[in-house]
């Protein structure tokens, strides 16, 4: 089986929170690579720090040492071009409808505005 | 659902049936224990007065002139408040500094300020608008500092997730999240301005040329009457109800209500 090269690279990643008497560390030495089409599953018990580094992947916290390579490319903050899914569910915003939500993240992602809104009905209808 | 549409329509009807009741109390009181108008006048003179002071057109127009005020002196705050609170969150160097501002200024009454804004601005209508905008500013940016702190995080992460930078996040997230904070902010500002405006009309209210509603009280006094300090005081009142129960009302109906993000609805 040819290996492909790694889409997601996390290389030697360390983060640590402050708590009370000092630094609580939740990521130590995390290094794993995946390609395209991998399936990964990272199991842990609760508190294990499995959020953490979802987080870190996504880049929505920095990690302390190592680095997140997407496509070969450092992940320094979120982005459209690696929208994660979070575990939360209310992450619509409360004051747009549905269809304003799915709208608004089209527009934020640059799509213009005809097909931005054929794209969100076609959304709607697709999942009822 | 049904039961509060009900409850919600009937509350004005309430409201009057209690009011009808205060007023049945008063004139009731006032005849009974003969007390005498100088002190308490009955109900009917009270409503004479406010029907001759509005078609002699004064208490009309002192009315509307302090009404006015207030509203300029809102607008200010609000306007204000918001932009503080976008510069403290953009620049948490600045936050901190804004925050150390609001503690010290917030607890800090207006009529206090009275005798140095005298020497700034002069005894005049840029002294009573200086007052209004203290009382309300500090409280709707206390608000917005909450509003802005409870903003949820996932809105934010959800928001970085589509490449959203920081002022968008700030003006477009952050703010209509913290929507609820600002209103109530409103309401305390608003209430605290218009208790402000009216204790500084009486003080200012001989120097300026208009004077409103504190100064038509005050006027009333001078002359012995008592009917017509009621009246301007039972005009005092239903402007605060009105703006309450109507404006107020209807903001949070059009807004955080039907975006289910009023109080009622934050208990998970």
């Amino acid at each position: 089986m040819i290996k492909n090269k790694p889409l997601l690279e996390c290389n030697h990643v360390w983060k640590a929170f402050p708590n009370g008497e000092g630094n609580l560390s939740v990521l130590e030495d995390v290094h794993f690579s995946l390609a395209e089409g991998e399936f990964f599953v990272i199991l842990g018990p609760s508190g294990g720090g499995k959020s953490t580094l979802l987080r870190v992947l996504g880049g929505f916290e920095p990690p302390d040492k190592g680095e997140v390579l997407l496509d070969q490319v450092p992940v320094r903050q979120p982005g459209r071009d690696a929208i994660m899914i979070f575990q939360s569910f209310d992450q619509l915003f409360p004051w747009y409808t549905l269809k304003q939500n799915l709208i608004y993240a089209l527009k934020k992602t640059g799509a213009e505005s005809d097909p931005r809104k054929a794209a969100a009905e076609a959304e709607i209808d697709r999942s009822g | 659902m049904k039961a509060n549409k009900n409850r919600r329509l009937s509350k004005p009807l309430i409201r009057l049936g209690w009011i009808i009741l205060l007023l049945f109390l008063w004139e009731f009181g006032v005849k009974v224990f003969k007390i005498s108008p100088l002190l308490f006048p009955p109900v009917e003179s009270v409503l004479q007065t406010l029907w001759t002071s509005f078609i002699r057109g004064d208490l009309g127009f002192q009315a509307l002139y302090s009404f006015g005020f207030i509203l300029v002196g809102l607008t200010i705050s609000a306007v204000l408040a918001i932009l503080l609170i976008l510069i403290a969150f953009r620049w948490p160097v600045a936050g901190s500094f804004i925050d150390t501002v609001t503690a010290i200024a917030h607890p800090l009454p207006g009529l206090a300020l009275l005798p140095l804004l005298i020497i700034w601005f002069s005894a005049g209508s840029g002294s009573v608008l200086a007052i209004v905008v203290h009382s309300a500013l500090w409280p709707i940016l206390l608000n917005l500092f909450s509003g802005f702190n409870a903003v949820p995080q996932i809105y934010i992460d959800a928001a970085r997730n589509l490449s959203m930078c920081k002022s968008d996040i700030i003006l477009s997230v952050m703010f209509k999240s913290a929507l609820g904070y600002f209103i109530s902010g409103l309401k305390i500002g608003w209430a605290r301005a218009w208790r402000a405006l009216i204790s500084a009309e009486m003080v200012f209210g001989a120097i300026g040329a208009k004077g409103g509603i504190g100064w038509y009280i005050l006027k009333q006094r001078t002359f012995m009457n008592t009917a017509g300090l009621f009246a301007g005081i039972v005009i005092v009142v239903v402007l605060g109800i009105l703006v309450e129960d109507l404006f107020f009302n209807w903001l949070e109906k059009v807004t955080i209500r039907r975006w289910g993000m009023s109080a009622a609805n934050d208990k998970e």
